[in-house]
């Protein structure tokens, strides 16, 4: 296995020589010791790489706290006990350090990439970000971050496909958590005070409910023990894994986001999908190149290619719910012109429920088995795809498949039958949610005219 | 597709950081290059790291160009036709192209347009790489221009052109460009008009590719685990019969020196918060100021301890800010954005800048210059992290000065600036008179109609 892109930026820049990039073996290990699950891989480059996985996220929101988990993640990054907000970021600008957060609905993930050499002091920093927050300190900076998110929040409903997105879910989920977004609501943060805060830290943030992935130059055994040795006062827990709640649709239901003006109409068709690191995946990963992964599949040449009625159309099973363990959603979106809106929607549809009937052909197989094994060397050519995929395994249980022979190997096992059942056994057309942003008075009969559909309704997308 | 893809480098979210200045003193990689007789040059960087290689060619026409030639006048061509490169050839027929080389592993595949050039790109497994070559090489003198397929690509692009126009901020970039560039084709959209775009013929689409798709006016850049000797023999074997073209070379009208602030507000559907979108006219990469403009941007927009960010952001006056600067062939803009925060207005925020901007003509500035020199380097060398990024710098910046090396002293010249060549650059670009700004209201807190003030 190589690595590269690390060592180009060297060659370029720092203190390699004129050659460029310089590759190790990455036989990336998970060592679980003091409460903690690490994974450390090792690879020659001048940049080193940290994911902190924690297994919270807005599901975890309390009451109506919507935006708790969001703003305590995006806390951690304004301080410490013994620096103020400023101080951290010239601290870390100092040791060429970048750091940034992002929450779901299930879990929250801290990112963070480094220069080599200072790979000690920077974790001497992250540990106490992740021990001894400023929130514990000082509430005002808890108060400025809250209206600085709320006004990013707002800027999130501007983006036609969120909203397309948001209404899916909120249709899918309704009742749970899911119901309301990940990054929080307007009204939510609100509410929040400086003390949900810290209580959410200290019932969350122990070191137990947390997966922690680093990529550097070092031997893993000495990552081991650089954390051991620095990362003592991260709270000790128990480990909180957040499952997603199964979606509650049954029937084909249809909603639509009421904007006048559209000259597109953003659609998301989804119905429930399967879990990253289930069994079948792998045969439904296939089918789905052939039907909407690709820019070759069904989707984009019938409603682009052939029909000309939208700019794209594509289909999978991380749109809107992500990598995760347990099952998500499987998603088409498309955005057809408004005025091609009656026939591109419809027959996306059609093509969803013909697809689950049918599956693909004989020469649709090895066409997506061709392309899936030549393609493999991209699946893990840098340092971040890399640990991203040892990550995901212990996350989600999908196997880290490093070997391209033992890649094409499992792509050779499986046949066009077992696919087809997989197709047919695991995706159902029955339960579904058709959501797009548009005229509603346009696109409600439209909708309504879908075989199968039961309910068009109009839904609102609030901030 | 059409991207607005342009030279950002400013532009940083989260916490940032990196690298020392002095790195910008560091070695290039192993680049070789050469050229056929019919004018089609070539870049190699061998690189052995990954069993994956980047193909990228370059073709020196964009929508510029075509607003320049008598024979078309017009934008959106040049992009529509990008698509249309993807639709068949005598020997291929359509949708070949695109399935070959899925069935054969390729990664990234695509294309975009912009005002100066358009180019496609695909990675591939490194045993592929004659085959990219035959497919590639054919599509640039075989293509069949299909009037049935026209017409459904069409729509393809119509589809695309509605979603920018969904979308407030590719509005305001366009109405930014339009009001900015009264004289310079700049003023108009690369992917053009709805009306342009329903109204092109096959002979014009046959006389551009006839044109401006010649071995005289394309670069290939190749980026990966080639071997240069084999790489030169296939060039010479499946590009080396190409008959080079006399290419329109027409020089654009040099915009005006602005002398008043242009102001421009609209209307969206779809924006909840005002917006504001700026730019400054800025000179051209070559230009000796566009090294301490960089500097500026970054010190104003990158990272969490950017001035502007402190300015705006965390008092809670916007959000979502950011800003980059333009490296096209000819001037372009310095752009800075934001959301304007409930309960605040557009004046307040304008005023903080020139506020701001003028305090840093006088003060001290060294310490913030290093922190945005290392952003900017860091930037600029994450932006080229891999070997696909890395051709796509080079190829950008070959547009811009005809030569893909001069990618390489970026970093030199940014670290080469020093606090006076800010404080001038500041002074010379980043006024008022110089500043057009696009002010995004959401429709129902708009004026009845907008206004536009114009020098």
């Amino acid at each position: 296995m190589k690595l590269f892109h690390v060592g180009l930026v060297a060659s370029l820049v720092m203190t390699f020589g004129g050659s460029v990039g310089y590759s190790l073996e990455v036989k990336g290990s998970v060592k679980q010791f003091n409460g903690w699950t690490l994974v450390s891989q090792q690879s020659v480059g001048d940049l080193a790489y940290f994911e902190v996985v924690i297994r919270t996220g807005s599901l975890s929101d309390p009451g109506d706290l919507h935006g708790l988990a969001n703003l305590t993640a995006h806390a951690l990054l304004r301080g410490t006990q013994k620096y103020t907000y400023n101080q951290l970021t010239q601290a870390l600008e100092k040791m060429g350090a970048q750091i940034s957060v992002s929450v779901d609905y299930n879990s929250t993930t801290l990112s963070a990439v480094v220069l080599s050499k200072n790979l000690d002091s920077f974790m001497d920093l992250l540990s106490a970000i992740l021990s001894d927050p400023g929130f514990f300190y000082e509430d005002s900076e808890v108060d400025r971050l809250k209206a600085i998110l709320t006004s990013e929040i707002k800027n999130d409903t501007e983006d036609p496909r969120y909203l397309a997105g948001r209404a899916l879910v909120q249709t899918m989920y309704k009742g749970t958590g899911m119901e309301f977004p990940s990054r929080g609501t307007v009204a939510g943060l609100a509410k929040i005070k400086a003390s949900d805060v810290r209580d959410f830290f200290k019932t969350y943030y122990s070191r137990q409910n947390m997966v922690v992935g680093v990529n550097s130059s070092k031997y893993e055994r000495d990552i081991t023990t650089m954390w051991e040795q620095r990362f003592n006062n991260v709270l000790a827990g128990v480990s909180k894994p957040l499952a997603l709640p199964a979606s509650v649709v049954k029937g084909r239901k249809a909603v639509i986001v009421d904007r006048q003006n559209m000259t597109t109409t953003p659609t998301y068709v989804s119905i429930p999908g399967v879990g990253d690191g289930d069994k079948d995946m792998l045969p439904l990963e296939v089918a789905n190149f052939v039907f909407g992964a690709d820019f070759t599949s069904r989707l984009v040449k019938v409603l682009r290619a052939d029909k000309g009625w939208t700019y794209g159309a594509y289909s999978s099973f991380e749109y809107l719910t992500g990598q995760k363990a347990d099952p998500g959603l499987f998603s088409i979106y498309t955005f057809p012109s408004a005025q091609f809106a009656s026939l591109a929607v419809p027959k996306a549809v059609e093509l969803l429920v013909e697809y689950q009937k049918n599956a693909i052909s004989q020469d649709e197989l090895t066409y997506a088995r061709d392309a899936m094994k030549n393609s493999y060397p991209f699946q893990n050519d840098t340092s971040t795809k890399k640990l991203g995929l040892a990550m995901r395994e212990v996350l989600t249980g999908r196997k880290y498949i490093e070997d391209s022979y033992e890649y094409s190997r499992l792509l050779n096992a499986l046949t066009l039958t077992g696919i087809n059942q997989t197709v047919a056994n695991r995706l159902n057309t029955d339960n579904m949610v058709i959501a797009v942003v548009g005229d509603a008075k346009v696109l409600q009969p439209i909708l309504a005219a879908i075989p199968g559909v039961t309910s068009v309704e109009v839904v609102d997308v609030q901030p | 597709m059409f991207t607005h893809s342009r030279f950002a480098l400013g532009i940083l979210g989260g916490i940032a950081l990196v690298t020392s200045a002095s790195a910008a003193t560091g070695s290039k990689p192993n680049i070789q290059k050469f050229a056929l007789p019919n004018g089609l040059r070539v870049f190699v960087i061998e690189d052995h790291s990954s069993k994956t290689f980047s193909y990228q060619t370059w073709f020196q026409v964009g929508s510029k160009d075509e607003k320049l030639d008598p024979a078309l006048n017009r934008t959106g061509l040049a992009h529509l036709f990008e698509h249309m490169m993807f639709r068949g050839t005598a020997k291929h027929a359509d949708g070949e192209f695109d399935k070959i080389l899925t069935q054969n592993g390729v990664n990234g595949e695509n294309a975009t347009t912009w005002n100066d050039r358009t180019n496609y790109f695909q990675g591939m497994p490194s045993d592929k790489l004659e085959l990219v070559m035959e497919l590639e090489s054919d599509r640039m003198v075989n293509l069949q221009i299909d009037q049935k397929l026209l017409d459904t690509e069409r729509g393809a692009v119509l589809g695309e052109l509605h979603t920018g126009l969904d979308e407030p901020s590719t509005v305001m970039s366009m109405k930014l460009y339009e009001t900015a560039f009264t004289t310079h084709p700049y003023h108009f959209s690369t992917i053009g008009t709805e009306a342009e775009v329903q109204s092109f013929t096959k002979a014009e689409a046959d006389y551009f590719y006839k044109t401006y798709y010649a071995p005289n006016n394309a670069v290939i850049i190749i980026a990966g685990d080639v071997d240069f000797f084999k790489l030169k023999k296939l060039v010479t074997k499946y590009y080396g019969n190409m008959v080079s073209q006399t290419i329109p070379r027409i020089q654009p009208p040099v915009e005006p020196q602005q002398t008043a602030e242009r102001y421009l507000e609209l209307q969206h559907a779809q924006i909840v918060q005002t917006k504001i979108m700026m730019g400054y006219h800025s000179p051209s990469i070559l230009h000796a100021d566009w090294p301490a403009l960089n500097v500026a941007l970054s010190m104003l927009t990158s990272g969490q301890g950017a001035l502007l960010r402190k300015e705006w952001v965390e008092t809670n006056l916007g959000s979502d800010m950011g800003g980059g600067l333009d490296s096209f062939t000819d001037p372009g803009l310095l752009e800075l954005a934001v959301s304007v925060a409930e309960g605040h207005t557009v004046d307040e925020l304008k005023s903080s800048l020139d506020s701001l901007l003028s305090g840093m003509t006088e003060a001290s500035i060294e310490k913030e210059m290093d922190r945005a020199k290392n952003l900017f380097l860091l930037q600029f060398y994450q932006g080229a992290a891999d070997i696909s990024s890395l051709a796509f710098a080079m190829g950008e910046v070959m547009v811009a000065t005809g030569n893909p090396m001069d990618y390489f002293d970026i970093a030199t010249r940014v670290d080469a600036v020093k606090a006076a060549d800010v404080h001038r650059v500041i002074k010379t670009y980043l006024i008022p008179e110089n500043r057009t700004m696009i002010v995004g209201l959401p429709q129902a807190a708009a004026a009845p109609a907008p206004t536009q003030a114009s020098n």
